[in-house]
């Protein structure tokens, strides 16, 4: 029975298809139809606040010795969409690609971008034909949920294909067991997906499902109310209202794991003071902020923890808007007549509407702002060398289901170059919290060394968490079961649409 | 003619070189390269590192150079680093829809330009004469990026006549009379400013040769108006008019690319501006080269044109 097409506008290009080498949350969409992994993150649940790894490929899983070796039972009867088998031999074979040096299928390009997790793995066995055992180097509960984030993702890929298409050419036949097989693609225009008929599981209910690239956003918006696409993700969010208006779906979810930050320099002469920390922090009125900017797609973010992760505490709360108390501090600390600050910025294509609050916040306690904003390379390049001594504060928008994200934005030995903590941040206490928070297999225990390191984080002033991104989306009112999930990327395979 | 002929064509290689040599040299100086994009924020620059190595972009900006040249002598113009393919198979049918797109623009630009100036030369100082004139000024200083906008909002979104975007129907689509459904509105965008530059000049260029004595002879022994027009004055017009749609035409293969960028028509300056910001070099290289042939080939068959036209400015 035919159950339609879904087709999906996106503001960008998806990068290639081999999920090894490659990133991004539109590319990771793609591929979470094409391809699964051992374990899967749950993206059906409308009712789950943070994901939740279930059984994929592997039909269950033990995680033993403290959090340091992790045995897969797999799935029996499993074909790969080219109708090889699914075994053990498969999945060290994947494994090979980006850690075995000496294996032919060995890929440097894997290798840079999985790198965050595979410098966990000490070794890979395989005991049996259904049965895989990965030890690591050091105990880490979260290891394996952390390859299921984008740029450089844990997930299978046949090996009779690699062998066929080698390891360049496999990003244009991508070959999985998903619900999805891969059709075509036209660079820059389309990608084309179609249901699998011998999925091992519960199969999907779409035909097809297009992927079309619009950069532009208004040409986007257009395309939906003109019925060329059913789906749209990244609206502007001066359009939001319209596209309710006309009655198309407006999907956001709560818990998705993404927030919008900034990054005080820890290094800069005015900035080092922690009263002028705090003062920045009370200055940002991110109540209104999330009204008047974000038309409701987003909730204020007091916290470093983001929401979608099972750490994440809703009644957090620090620093509240009082502009007052802002200006005491900053008085306190000998300024008086506020200060002036840079603050560099991306250009993202939909007009740095909350950076300028940003400004307009600060300006109202005496600091004058200073904008500098960069095209989205450039600006990645200066991000990640980390803040120079004469700029305040940059930002980034971003987050993961696992808590440990936040570990990587603010431990000591996560400063440039060998990490992200651009603001130069460093509080031993925090990253002995976090160390403890990794090994702790108990769940609870975990959550609250995560709450303490963000309370730590917190009485520092490191950063200025805004807002959390609630990502909005468009639907076609024909668009239906559908579930908008705690998580930057989607699963279709519940999706089907009504005919008109 | 024959030497003129070949003495421009060898005089291509030069400016190929310079523009490629350029071009690698501007794109190394941007901030930034394209393990930036590929790695996205969770590059630090340890993992940029690592993935430069295996992408061979480690080495010196000379060696480089030197191997993407030896490469290209060789026939291979190198693999895209952000999308893995062949850099010919993603720029060749671009340059295919860039034609089909600049191709259709320039015979709207002509046909609606030569028609508009001569019309309104022949009625000079009528209604029809000042309103083209009125409405020439408009369009030629209108952005074709807000003109593209507009005309999609009023004839695709609000009348649902054409399309919104794309170069085909996403389902079954491809046949010449969806691409050329597909065609009307970016082609009348790019069209625009050309034609209106086209239309003056057409129009004052015979004006000035409607001036001329001969004509009042011609008129004196009868000749009827349009064939003045027609026979004489467009003919007599013709160089000036020729040299001036040569020059659009190089702004018209810039001005695809607003059209492209709006109406998502998958062509070469869509494919330069998403890998200008990829920073994906070999693709870069490639594109610009291709649209600095065009502008250089261009310029000499209308240089040609001129000279087939005009026996004065002929050369041996």
């Amino acid at each position: 029975m035919a159950q339609g097409t879904l087709i999906w506008g996106t503001p960008a290009e998806a990068d290639t298809l081999d999920p090894h080498a490659m990133g991004g949350w539109i590319g990771r969409s793609i591929t979470k139809q094409i391809y699964e992994s051992l374990l899967e993150e749950e993206l059906t649940d409308p009712n789950a606040k943070a994901v939740v790894l279930k059984p994929a490929l592997a039909k269950d899983w033990k995680v033993t010795e403290g959090g340091k070796v992790w045995t897969f039972h797999l799935r029996e009867g499993v074909k790969f969409h080219d109708g090889t088998a699914f075994d053990a031999d498969a999945v060290k074979f994947n494994f090979d690609r980006f850690l075995d040096e000496k294996a032919p299928q060995y890929y440097p390009k894997a290798k840079g971008f999985i790198v965050g997790f595979a410098k966990w793995i000490d070794k890979v066995e395989v005991l049996d034909p259904l049965t895989v055992r990965v030890t690591l180097t050091a105990p880490n509960y979260e290891w394996f949920q952390s390859g299921l984030q984008p740029y450089g993702v844990f997930l299978i890929i046949s090996p009779a294909a690699i062998k066929k298409y080698g390891n360049e050419g496999i990003a244009l036949h991508p070959t999985g067991t998903g619900k999805f097989k891969f059709l075509e693609r036209e660079q820059g225009v389309k990608i084309v997906l179609e249901r699998n008929d011998d999925y091992w599981g519960q199969k999907a209910k779409l035909d097809k499902i297009i992927v079309r690239v619009l950069e532009d956003p208004t040409t986007r918006v257009n395309a939906l109310l003109a019925n060329e696409v059913n789906f749209i993700t990244t609206p502007p969010w001066d359009e939001i209202d319209n596209l309710k208006k006309a009655g198309y779906v407006l999907l956001t979810n709560e818990n998705v794991p993404s927030i919008w930050y900034v990054s005080i320099n820890l290094k800069h002469p005015i900035l080092k003071d922690v009263r002028v920390r705090q003062a920045l922090n009370y200055a940002l009125n991110r109540q209104e902020l999330t009204k008047q900017v974000f038309h409701g797609t987003a909730t204020p973010a007091y916290g470093f923890l983001s929401r979608g992760t099972y750490a994440f505490d809703p009644d957090f709360r620090a620093y509240e808007y009082n502009p007052d108390k802002a200006k005491k501090l900053l008085a306190e600390a000998g300024y008086p007549n506020g200060f002036e600050l840079t603050y560099q910025i991306p250009k993202y294509g939909l007009g740095e509407l909350w950076e300028q609050w940003l400004q307009r916040d600060l300006k109202k306690v005496g600091i004058n702002v200073k904008i500098e904003k960069f095209e989205w390379i450039s600006y990645m390049h200066e991000w990640t060398q980390g803040l120079k001594d004469s700029v305040g504060i940059n930002e980034m928008g971003w987050g993961e289901s696992i808590p440990s994200w936040a570990a990587r934005q603010s431990r000591c030995d996560a400063v440039p170059p060998k990490g992200t903590n651009v603001g130069w941040y460093c509080n031993p206490k925090v990253d002995a919290l976090f160390d403890k928070a990794l090994a702790e297999g108990d769940p609870e225990k975990a959550k609250q060394y995560y709450r303490e390191a963000q309370q730590l984080i917190s009485d520092d002033a490191a950063f200025i968490p805004a807002v959390n991104d609630s990502q909005p989306i468009f639907l076609s009112k024909t668009v239906k079961g559908f579930v908008d999930p705690a998580q930057d990327w989607f699963d279709f395979s519940t999706v089907w649409i009504e005919p008109e | 003619m024959l030497n003129y002929l070949v003495k421009r064509l060898v005089g291509l290689v030069p400016v190929l070189f310079g523009v490629s040599f350029l071009v690698f040299l501007t794109v190394q100086l941007a901030p930034g390269d394209v393990t930036t994009l590929l790695l996205g924020p969770l590059a630090s620059e340890e993992a940029k590192s690592t993935l430069r190595q295996a992408l061979g972009l480690d080495q010196p900006i000379v060696v480089q150079y030197v191997k993407w040249l030896n490469a290209l002598l060789h026939g291979d113009f190198g693999t895209s680093i952000a999308t893995s393919r062949k850099v010919l198979d993603l720029v060749l049918p671009r340059i295919g829809n860039t034609l089909i797109l600049g191709g259709v623009s320039l015979v709207v630009t002509v046909v609606t330009g030569c028609a508009i100036g001569l019309a309104a030369s022949a009625n000079r100082g009528s209604l029809f004469d000042r309103l083209s004139v009125l409405t020439v000024l408009v369009l030629g200083n209108i952005p074709p990026f807000w003109l593209g906008l507009v005309l999609s909002l009023v004839f695709a979104l609000q009348f649902r006549w054409f399309p919104i975007s794309g170069m085909s129907s996403l389902n079954n689509g491809g046949g010449f009379r969806d691409v050329a459904w597909h065609l009307v509105l970016p082609a009348v965008t790019t069209a625009a400013a050309p034609a209106a530059v086209v239309t003056r000049m057409t129009r004052a260029a015979v004006l000035e040769v409607l001036g001329q004595d001969y004509i009042q002879v011609a008129r004196a022994k009868g000749v009827p108006e349009r064939r003045i027009l027609l026979k004489h004055a467009l003919r007599n017009a013709l160089p000036p008019i020729t040299t001036i749609i040569g020059l659009q035409l190089g702004y018209l293969l810039g001005g695809t690319l607003f059209s492209e960028v709006v109406f998502a028509w998958p062509g070469l300056g869509q494919l330069l501006y998403t890998s200008i910001v990829a920073r994906d070099l070999p693709v870069i290289q490639a594109a610009v080269l291709a649209i600095a042939l065009s502008f250089v080939l261009i310029n000499l068959a209308a240089d040609l044109a001129n000279q087939m036209l005009d026996p004065r400015s002929r050369h041996g």
